[in-house]
């Protein structure tokens, strides 16, 4: 098992999204070996829908939930950190699971970015 | 030169109106700004915090500030030194006011930080830490909305208040951006039709974003703690309003330059969930 402290890599204040980026991608390098990974959030004092969603969200794109079950552990965490876990990964299940749901998500951001 | 008058600005819905009024004069193309107060016996901290984004605004235009203040109380006075909005000459015992902050970009741990330290550590008692991590957490979603949608000339301003007797935490934020519903019509625009009530509803609908998805759940997070925790979340932003907390409502407003979040905690009754998972299930 390989154990990322996200303490120990990001501080204890995990806000920003790129930080989540970052830490996908170390959970990507893992798993894709068929490692498992255990993500320690000991320490950790805050921690933002933002940064999960950039960590986790991009996850149920690439893996089906029986694999990441298999392979993505968490330990360390508060129960308000389980509750907004919880609410990134069911939103995230919802959106790459439910075409209806990803449609309407995706057609909003092709009007957003003819917008930009 | 602009000239500002600041009377009395308590923190009622017409009073963030008179704020919303004076912010909109002090963006007006101007090389000196002269803030007068005129009859002000006391300020909340909404309008210290809109003070300070007064003064931002300036400097980011290099224009003068300068401050008329011969018929403005000493209980103001004390609350603009204590605040950091204006410079004392004497080191001011700290009282129930919290300190001003402003953060450009950002800043993950100096905004964590001021949080903890002098927002919750101004308490006269230690907090439950599940709590404290709870509140600091749900308020960051705030300043993290800020930074990816607002688009704010300033970035934001803080400031708050304790309230020893009602036991109560207040927290302000105020940005100058373009507010949640320009921000909500001009990024999705089968939504231009949104009037300002309709997006603030979007806006704190979990799992909805106008930024790449899935996205869309920090305001929510928000509003959940809020009305799991007796608390009350104001937001004004541009012609919309919001109050969420143990009861609703959505609605319109004269107009604010931005948006201005206020979230008031109780710190005293217990911390409530309303459930208490054991686990995530992936």
């Amino acid at each position: 098992v390989k154990v990322i402290s996200i303490s120990d890599t990001f501080g204890p204040f995990c806000i920003a999204s790129d930080d989540g980026g970052k830490l996908y991608g170390l959970i990507v390098d893992a798993i894709k070996d068929d490692q498992t990974v255990e993500l320690d959030f000991t320490n950790i004092e805050v921690l933002v829908a933002s940064f999960l969603n950039g960590a986790l969200a991009p996850l149920y794109r690439d893996y089906d939930s029986i694999y990441l079950t298999e392979h993505l552990k968490f330990a360390g965490l508060t129960p308000s950190f389980i509750e907004v876990i919880q609410a990134v990964v069911d939103n995230a299940k919802r959106y790459y699971r439910d075409d209806a749901y990803r449609k309407a998500q995706d057609e909003a951001l092709r009007l957003m970015s003819e917008g930009d | 030169m602009s000239q500002i008058v600041i009377p009395t600005i308590n923190s009622e819905y017409r009073d963030i109106a008179l704020l919303g009024e004076i912010l909109k004069t002090a963006r007006r193309d101007s090389r000196e700004i002269e803030i007068i107060f005129r009859g002000c016996r006391f300020l909340r901290s909404q309008a210290i915090v809109g003070l300070k984004a007064i003064q931002l605004l300036a400097e980011r235009r290099r224009a003068l500030v300068t401050y008329d203040t011969v018929d403005c109380s000493t209980v103001v006075l004390r609350h603009l030194e204590r605040s950091g909005v204006r410079e004392s000459p004497l080191e001011q015992p700290a009282g129930t006011t919290i300190p001003v902050r402003h953060f450009r970009n950002l800043e993950s741990a100096p905004m964590a930080i001021y949080l903890r330290d002098e927002w919750l550590g101004r308490l006269p008692f230690p907090l439950d830490p599940e709590y404290q991590r709870s509140i600091t957490s749900a308020v960051c979603e705030i300043f993290d909305n800020v930074f990816q949608h607002s688009q704010s000339p300033i970035g934001l301003v803080v400031g708050g208040q304790l309230f020893p007797n009602m036991k109560q935490l207040q927290l302000t934020v105020i940005d100058l951006g373009i507010g949640i519903p320009n921000s909500i019509r001009r990024r999705l625009p089968q939504y231009g039709w949104f009037k300002a009530d309709d997006a603030l509803k979007f806006a704190f609908k979990p799992g909805y974003s106008s930024r790449d998805a899935p996205r869309g759940l920090g305001l929510a997070r928000l509003r959940n703690f809020v009305g799991q925790n007796n608390g009350s979340l104001r937001v004004f932003s541009d012609v919309g309003y919001a109050h969420l907390g143990s009861s609703e409502y959505f609605g319109s407003f004269p107009g604010f330059p931005g948006t201005l979040v206020d979230v008031t905690i109780p710190v005293a009754s217990p911390f409530r969930r309303l459930r208490t998972p054991m686990e995530v299930i992936l």
